[in-house]
């Protein structure tokens, strides 16, 4: 094939795999916290940090990009805690209020205020891949790096404290230090997919992989890396698909993902059966 | 304060152009529609639901575009609602036979749908013509590109929605919050469950075009929500979710139409979120704080 000498494929297969490997560790706790749906409240609201950060810097990059997911984060997770706090606000409903807020807050913004900002609503959904420049590849490399490391290193605190939180604070460990931490690190891994991949995509590998994980593995080590696995799969499955049949390679990235869920579910559903009653 | 703004301000409320009165109508109409089915979701602790189901219609636009190569809005809007009944039919599945976390398989469905359907896009971008416009229109909502016709097809639907909601008023009380006393009733609470759910589903593909995909679900959540804090009476509270709908509806439409660019999906939201914080802000002064301090997650 001609594809193998293509340079722009082997970086987007490198950027593919630099945002696969953060997004499905965070993507672990998340889910193991269940907070799944937080990752879509913090991959929305990664919009208005972004758009702050352009506004009081004038910059994109580096540590602009780094206070943005800063702030977002901070004030996503603390304006769900305020509105879960207000008096008969269903604790479901106190996520699906306050993200889309915060999202059209950016949406209006970057059509008013933020017109200079290179923020187009077709790329903070579908992201742009293929053309990835190499401040966002080193950023998402900055990203990486702390990401893997602080969950990789403090893996074990981190499963006492998301299994079993009573205890953890019993123990001595920083509960809340801890929720706070994984949430700014899902903030930061989704600012620093959101100009590659985009808002949706982000979420799909943060969740889909770790779903999937969970379903095969035995530990928690054991769900991370196949998370990892899943994920990186996922991104190399998606994108050689996309490039060949003429299709979105992030939107492609993300099916290539529900269909590894699909057969994994499949196969993993004729040893299993658990039954639980359904919400809809 | 600036003249131009103020000038298309009161351009607006003069209804002057046709599209202004029909762009109106149309946010104001899909306002309520949300606010009144938005209660019965969030009643049921299926808040979130409306957001994969929004999100899901994405793939459903793009093959009904894609496979009649026609924009038409009915063509388009029946993939949606085909797809968007497809994503609860698998939700469903993946919490029943899947034993799939509520809260993963939410966000599971909503990104592998809108993920496909993000495939997808680049066949339709790739497309001629002035028919991938009108996909644009569906992902942040436009109720400025709403046709005379559209808007009374809208503001029928509206109408029956209502006329449903009195209708069964018993039946969706009794079975939203003690379905086993329904079922004692003589009603069917499982019937009455998934008549809902579609329902849900044809609301979230009307509602899509003003709104746009990304917010319907803050359309479903936020008025009913707010109804919520000030009312302990039913009826009280679909009314005034309805209204409080209908207000963003038309707040939407006009920022839209006053700031260039501003997009009324955004609008109504930011609007919605505003009349939220106002009535969260002052319940909590009135009323005492509940008990917090052993809630695990956040």
């Amino acid at each position: 094939m001609i594809l193998w000498d293509a340079p722009w494929l082997w970086r987007a297969l490198l950027m593919g795999c630099l945002v696969a490997v953060p997004c499905a560790l965070i993507g672990c706790v998340l889910y193991l916290r269940r907070m799944s749906m937080m990752a879509d409240a913090l991959s929305h609201t990664a919009l208005p940090g972004l758009l702050l950060a352009w506004l009081a810097t004038g910059l994109l990059t580096g540590p602009a990009l780094f206070a943005g997911a800063l702030v977002s984060a901070v004030v996503t997770t603390a304006l769900i805690g305020l509105v879960r706090r207000v008096p008969r606000v269903r604790q479901d409903a106190a996520i699906g209020i306050v993200f889309p807020v915060l999202f059209s807050l950016g949406l209006v913004g970057i059509s008013t205020v933020g017109r200079g900002a290179h923020l187009d609503v077709d790329c903070i959904l579908f992201g742009n891949i293929l053309g990835v420049e190499n401040s966002s590849l080193y950023g998402m490399f900055a990203v990486l790096i702390p990401v893997v490391l602080l969950v990789c290193l403090l893996r074990h605190p981190l499963a006492f404290a998301t299994f079993d939180q009573g205890a953890a604070r019993l123990a001595g460990l920083p509960v809340r230090a801890i929720t706070q931490g994984v949430l700014f690190l899902a903030a930061l891994v989704s600012v620093g997919a959101f100009d590659a991949i985009g808002t949706v995509p982000t979420l799909g590998l943060m969740t889909i992989p770790a779903a999937t994980a969970h379903r095969l593995a035995r530990s928690f080590t054991e769900m991370l890396v196949a998370a990892c696995v899943l994920a990186v799969a996922a991104v190399c499955i998606g994108l050689l698909t996309s490039v060949l049949l003429d299709l979105t390679p992030t939107g492609t990235m993300v099916v290539a993902a529900a269909l590894l869920h699909g057969v994994v579910l499949f196969w993993t559903s004729r040893t299993t059966t658990s039954r639980q009653s359904p919400a809809i | 304060m600036n003249p131009l703004w103020l000038e298309r301000a009161l351009e607006f409320l003069a209804f002057e152009y046709a599209f202004v009165q029909y762009s109106a109508l149309s946010a104001v109409v899909v306002g309520v529609m949300c606010g009144v089915s938005g209660v019965w979701m969030v009643l049921r602790g299926l808040s979130l639901v409306g957001d994969a189901t929004a999100h899901a219609t994405l793939p459903g636009l793009c093959l009904a575009f894609l496979l009649t190569g026609s924009s038409h809005s009915a063509v388009l809007m029946g993939g949606a609602l085909a797809s968007g009944l497809c994503a609860m039919a698998v939700l469903h599945g993946l919490q029943r036979w899947g034993g799939t976390r509520p809260d993963s398989s939410l966000a599971v469905v909503l990104a592998s749908f809108f993920g496909l359907g993000v495939a997808l896009m680049q066949r339709v971008t790739g497309s001629p013509g002035a028919a991938r416009a009108g996909l644009q229109g569906f992902l942040l909502g436009n109720a400025a590109s709403v046709t005379p016709a559209q808007a009374w097809v809208l503001t029928g639907m509206m109408v029956a929605l209502i006329a449903l909601t009195l209708l069964f008023f018993r039946a969706l009380q009794l079975s939203t919050f003690d379905p086993s006393f329904a079922r004692l009733s003589g009603f069917r609470p499982d019937r009455v469950r998934i008549a809902t759910t579609a329902l849900l589903a044809i609301v979230v593909v009307l509602a899509v075009r003003a709104v746009g995909l990304v917010l319907v679900s803050a359309m479903l959540v936020l008025p009913a929500s707010t109804a919520l804090l000030v009312s302990r009476r039913l009826s009280t509270t679909l009314l005034l979710s309805g209204v409080m709908g209908g207000l963003c509806g038309f707040v939407g439409a006009w920022a839209g139409y006053i700031w260039q660019g501003v997009a009324t999906g955004p609008a109504m939201v930011v609007m919605a979120g505003l009349i939220f914080a106002l009535v969260a802000g002052g319940r909590s002064l009135v009323a005492p704080r509940q008990q917090t301090a052993l809630r695990g997650g956040l």
